[in-house]
């Protein structure tokens, strides 16, 4: 019992807070703002789709940007367990649970316009992969992908990356990463 | 303060690159969706601390013990395990499928269980009542096994194992993932042991062969499992069929040092088929098939010396389950169940030693009950930091009145390293074929409610400390009210205790996890619990050796004093055991070797047995230091 409350002490001190963001937070932002920075083709649908398969943890932190607004569409976040609806996706956020299905998420998705997002080590099978280096999170971005599925960055997206694979090529650095 | 999700909506982008960000945690986290304290035993623990049962993995958690009088295993923690007790009121899913046998609510975890542990992914120890998710018997927790893909192992392998008391056996495997995303594991093994020559003191008298049980103690067993899964289909069955001969004088009117056999057998299939519906539902559908079968033989001094026990269950359910997310802060699901336990049969009898049964002693009962449930429940996230979980469940079995359970939990979430969660619920046990066949008409269904407050706090990513407090009221216990098999549903019983767990899993391949779990447990008659130590704890430290090659597993147990049947107190014992397993395969070799009971204790268990008091019956002692190889190649 004692060693409960030394617990609950410990956790309500100041020192156990540090200015620092979980990861799963940290993605899930960083989901909301690809949402921004990139040009959307015409849709019809009142909705945009934010999709999170194999990770729940991403998935809950998402849920706080559930109905805020992008280009006029409203946010839904969708947590899914399986690839069935994936085509209704304009993001879909592919966690390490299900990176292992990645080749076939990308033959259901053909080049519809969804922005697939995973972890390091997915670059060639997806649009962005996101990475944990120095206590930062990076990004890298597939361009070739993205042109494929009619996605264009905005320069702030690419001036941000820490690499842009491009077509024809295998990793072109951007000029913000050589900073 | 840590900056929590939404807040960093308004922070642009640019800045928030710059933000540092701490890692996930590096320990494993639970699958179960559960507010309790769950205890979490992976793939890579079992092959560093050599466990070779789901026995061996429940010694090794929290708060929980296990007995073995040697003919099974049983389950013991949070005030329950009284000797006898089938390991009944707890739960062991297999892949989501519920499976002890029918007639006994027994779950095997010692050899007679469904798998080896070479095809198991992680066990989790959910504590605390399940009813609310699963209906009759989830009473004292549930412990849910996860099994391997056949993706994890992508070859052939065989494996050969051999231990003391020369034990054998030999596994071969098969698992491939296909390019299309279909998945497959193949596997069996077979076990045979020889067992011991074993010294009782209780028997020893000229006329009892001076207390020694010769050539009566091995063990054979085989086993199947295969499964299949693509896309959201899956299909898994297993079978396993457990022959012992059991050492022991099983009941008075056996013959001590004399064959006492029992076998048994479980199957199951279980087949699921899950997906999303657009966006916002999801759904899982499962039709499952169980079958177990017992056989005794047991000589007793009579004219009629054999007597005999053939039972056999069987039963099948469909459950459909769907979870709604349409609204952001709700997660909200909707289950139907139905149960068909079609054959439910028991029979004893008696034969002469020329095989010829007595058919004035022959006894064959048969049972059959069907229940029907639906179940609901929301987690609700009414808050960033907070979040309910309201459930009920109902049950409504052909012989008895339905039943209510229900569940609700608070949760909070100070920070992201911080989980407190506060929960009350309540579950319950129908009677199962063997208390109808015992108490008759008299047989009802037994409650439990219960109450408990979970802290779980990481430190850093590396390392989380869990303590948990609990409270459980049992109610309409079956009691024997005059002392002369006069049963009534009167009793009640109560337990209470506190569990403290700390883990570590360090970047070089270190982890470690110690625990103390204090109980203090009243049966019916409110006296002390009868095998419910006070004090349980557990220590387990792994590393790899230098060089790389290998890994060593060091772990100690320590079980309580605790009372006999006839409230004699046991004292204490503290086992160690010692493990060396390879860290990379070579050439696709892998080994591992362990050596149980390190220093050789010398210690009893707490016994079933009772007609005999004052002759130490009540305790068995068990087994010295032992030693255990296993070989594996990929092919």
């Amino acid at each position: 019992m004692r060693a409960l409350v030394l617990l609950l002490l410990f956790w309500l001190s100041p020192a156990a807070h540090a200015q620092v963001v979980a990861e799963h937070d940290m993605k899930a932002a960083y989901l909301y703002n690809f949402a921004h920075l990139f040009e959307w083709p015409e849709s019809r649908r009142a909705n945009f789709h934010i999709c999170i398969l194999g990770d729940e943890e991403v998935g809950a932190a998402l849920q706080g940007y559930d109905e805020k607004r992008i280009n006029g569409q409203r946010m839904v976040i969708a947590r899914l367990t399986t690839t069935t609806p994936i085509r209704l996706c304009d993001i879909l956020y592919v966690g390490a649970g299900e990176a292992v299905n990645l080749p076939k998420i990308r033959s259901m998705l053909g080049n519809q316009p969804t922005l697939t997002v995973s972890e390091k080590g997915n670059l060639q099978s997806v649009g962005i992969t996101l990475a944990l280096e120095n206590n930062r999170l990076l990004f890298d971005v597939n361009l070739e992908h993205c042109e494929k599925a009619n996605l264009k960055p905005k320069p702030a997206m690419l001036s941000l990356a820490r690499s842009v694979r491009k077509a024809g090529d295998g990793e072109v650095r951007a000029g913000a990463a050589s900073r | 303060m840590a900056q929590s999700g939404s807040d960093l909506a308004a922070v642009p982008f640019e800045q928030l690159v710059k933000r540092e960000v701490v890692t996930g945690s590096t320990l494993a986290r639970q699958i179960s969706d559960s507010p309790s304290a769950v205890a979490i035993v992976t793939a890579e623990d079992i092959r560093a601390y050599g466990y070779r049962t789901i026995g061996d993995v429940i010694n090794s958690m929290r708060g929980l013990y296990t007995t073995s009088d040697r003919r099974y295993q049983y389950l013991g923690g949070r005030g329950f395990g009284a000797p006898g007790d089938y390991t009944g009121r707890i739960m062991v899913l297999i892949d989501g499928y519920v499976t002890q046998d029918t007639l006994f609510n027994q779950a095997y975890i010692d050899e007679s269980g469904l798998l080896d542990l070479a095809l198991v992914e992680r066990v989790e120890y959910v504590p605390g009542t399940g009813s609310v998710t699963y209906g009759n018997n989830a009473m004292l927790g549930i412990i849910n096994i996860v099994t391997r893909k056949g993706g994890d192992f992508n070859t052939a392998q065989l494996s050969a194992e051999a231990g003391s008391h020369d034990t054998y056996r030999q596994r071969a495997t098969f698992g491939k993932r296909f390019a299309n995303g279909a998945d497959l594991l193949l596997s069996a093994s077979a076990l045979a042991a020889q067992g011991q020559n074993l010294y009782f003191p209780a028997y020893d008298t000229p006329a009892n062969n001076h207390g020694w049980a010769n050539g009566i103690d091995d063990e054979r067993n085989q086993r199947f499992f295969g499964k299949f899964s693509y896309e959201g289909f899956a299909v898994e069955a297993g079978y396993v069929d457990r022959k012992k001969t059991v050492p022991i004088k099983a009941t008075e009117y056996s013959v001590f040092n004399a064959p006492f056999t029992i076998d048994d057998a479980n199957g199951y299939l279980n087949a699921s088929y899950e997906t999303d519906l657009g966006l916002y539902l999801y759904s899982a559908s499962r039709f499952y098939f169980g079958h177990y079968a017992h056989e005794g033989q047991r000589v007793i001094d009579d004219p009629t010396p054999y007597a005999r026990r053939k039972h056999r269950a069987e039963w099948w359910g469909v459950d459909q389950k769907f979870i709604g997310k349409w609204f952001a802060s709700h997660s909200i699901m909707l289950g139907m169940e139905y149960r068909n336990d079609f054959s439910q049969y028991l029979s004893r009898d008696y034969a002469y030693p020329d095989g010829r049964i007595d058919s004035a002693s022959s006894v064959k009962e048969s049972y059959a009950r069907n229940t029907a449930s639906v179940y609901l429940a929301d987690e609700y996230r009414f808050h960033d930091r907070w979040s309910l979980n309201v459930g009920v469940r109902y049950d409504k079995a052909s012989d008895l009145d339905g039943n209510w359970s229900p569940r609700v939990a608070l949760i909070y979430q100070p920070d992201f390293r911080t989980t407190l969660k506060a929960s009350y619920s309540e579950a319950f046990r129908m009677p199962n074929a063997d208390d109808r066949s015992f108490y008759g008409d008299g047989a009802r269904p037994e409650y439990v409610a219960a109450k408990e407050f979970v802290v779980q706090h990481n430190l850093d990513r590396r390392m989380r400390v869990t303590g948990t407090v609990y409270e459980y009221r049992r109610s309409k216990q079956m009691v024997d009210v005059s002392g002369n098999a006069d049963y009534a549903a009167v009793g009640s019983s109560l337990a209470r205790g506190g569990e403290l767990e700390f883990e570590a899993r360090w970047d070089n391949g270190v982890r470690g996890k110690t625990s103390a779990a204090w109980q203090n447990s009243r049966d019916t008659s409110g006296l002390d619990a009868i095998n419910s130590p006070n004090l349980l704890g557990k220590f387990q430290l792994t590393s790899p050796l230098p060089g790389d090659w290998l890994r060593a597993g060091l772990e100690a147990q320590y079980l309580g004093s605790r009372l006999t049947t006839e409230r004699r107190r046991l004292g204490g014992v503290g086992l160690v055991s010692l493990t060396l397993s390879t860290e990379r395969k070579w050439h696709g070799l892998s080994a591992a070797f362990s050596i149980r009971n390190l220093f050789d204790r010398d210690y009893e268990v707490v016994s079933p047995f009772a007609w005999a008091p004052g002759t130490g019956i009540d305790v068995l002692r068990m087994d010295g230091r032992t030693y255990w190889v296993q070989l594996n190649v990929d092919l």
